[in-house]
């Protein structure tokens, strides 16, 4: 979750949660299910697109030259290729989490300090 | 012309497609890239030493905000250097900001008297600050004044540079008798203070001057000791 930062972590730590590990497997959860469902459509229009794209060319339905078809035809693996990426990404998940877990526990010390640095802001 | 629109729709969408996904691409590549340019600033040695040394809670809590805040989960998950460094950081802020751990020492008995007596230097310094409502800031003053005089002595004492707390420091001096009698209920009482105001604690205007007062009267006793020593 690259938009995950240690400053969220700081928040959370300041919300003082009842279950903060809780709260961090939830963010990672949706995080994974959007990441999984953004790939899957990703690939899913990309098969689509290319299996279009075949099935006219062997017919020969074509009204556009042939070279256009192959530039399309490198559009939509490219597409499909992109898909691909972002599906082998999700399996970092699961290592960030661990990495947010731990680096919450290491910022447990500054929760205090940072709550008066907010007051004299807001003051 | 409807069969033609099922011809070169997907055409049209393929390189629709192709071209977002090329861009997308290129987006995430820039970001990360300036995702790591921002870490890289962040975990700069000098940027956390001004922080930590300049004595101002503005200073120091806008770079854990803005700075090391902007580090992102991930980097810290998928580069070592950067978990290292991290940790390593975030372990001399927690240091820096320590919760008081230990029992509270009392405050000294004739305290009242003290706060009428003038102070002089940092302490003056630290004094007006507390006056102006940085109470953080002037605790912050007072404690790296009392932490380099300590250190000072423990140095010339040859009592090794390994990096210590104010408190640590203190009672490494006591232990070894190296410091007037009566300096380190002063001194422990204005470190505790201090330790406090800067973890976060509620310390009130009044009690941060209780422990300037502290403060000066265990650093003149100091001096005092290292005259009669000489």
């Amino acid at each position: 979750m690259k938009d995950l930062r240690l400053r969220d972590l700081l928040d959370l730590a300041s919300a003082h949660p009842a279950d903060p590990k809780q709260e961090i497997q939830q963010m990672y959860k949706w995080h994974f299910e959007r990441c999984v469902t953004a790939s899957k459509l990703i690939l899913g229009a990309a098969a689509s697109l290319i299996a279009a794209l075949l099935i006219a060319f062997f017919k020969e339905e074509f009204a556009v030259p042939v070279w256009q078809i192959g530039i399309a035809l490198v559009g939509a693996i490219g597409t499909l290729l992109y898909g691909a990426y972002r599906f082998t990404k999700t399996r970092r998940v699961h290592a960030e989490y661990i990495a947010s877990l731990l680096l919450f526990e290491q910022i447990q010390p500054l929760v205090s300090f940072m709550r008066v640095y907010r007051a004299m802001r807001r003051s | 012309m409807s069969a033609e629109i099922f011809t070169t729709l997907p055409v049209v969408l393929s390189l629709a497609s192709g071209l977002a996904s090329l861009v997308f691409s290129v987006a995430a590549r820039r970001r990360d890239s300036k995702s790591r340019m921002q870490t890289r600033a962040a975990l700069e040695e000098h940027a956390l030493s001004s922080a930590l040394e300049s004595d101002d809670l503005e200073s120091l809590g806008s770079y854990l905000e803005t700075k090391l805040g902007s580090v992102s989960v991930a980097e810290f998950a998928t580069d070592d250097e950067v978990r290292r460094q991290v940790t390593d950081f975030v372990e001399r802020v927690s240091e820096f900001t320590e919760s008081p751990d230990r029992e509270e020492s009392k405050v000294p008995a004739d305290i009242s008297r003290l706060r009428q007596e003038p102070s002089e230097g940092e302490l003056a310094q630290a004094e007006r600050m507390v006056r102006e409502g940085l109470v953080w800031n002037g605790l912050a003053v007072a404690r790296r004044t009392v932490e380099l005089r300590l250190r000072e002595i423990a140095l010339a004492s040859d009592l090794g540079t390994e990096k210590r707390s104010a408190g640590r420091l203190l009672a490494d001096l006591v232990r070894l008798e190296l410091v007037h009698q009566e300096a380190p209920s002063y001194l422990q009482y204005s470190i505790d203070v201090a330790n406090r105001g800067i973890h976060g604690e509620d310390v009130s205007q009044g009690e941060a001057l209780e422990a300037l007062a502290a403060a000066a009267r265990g650093l003149s006793l100091l001096e005092e000791n290292t005259t009669t020593r000489g």
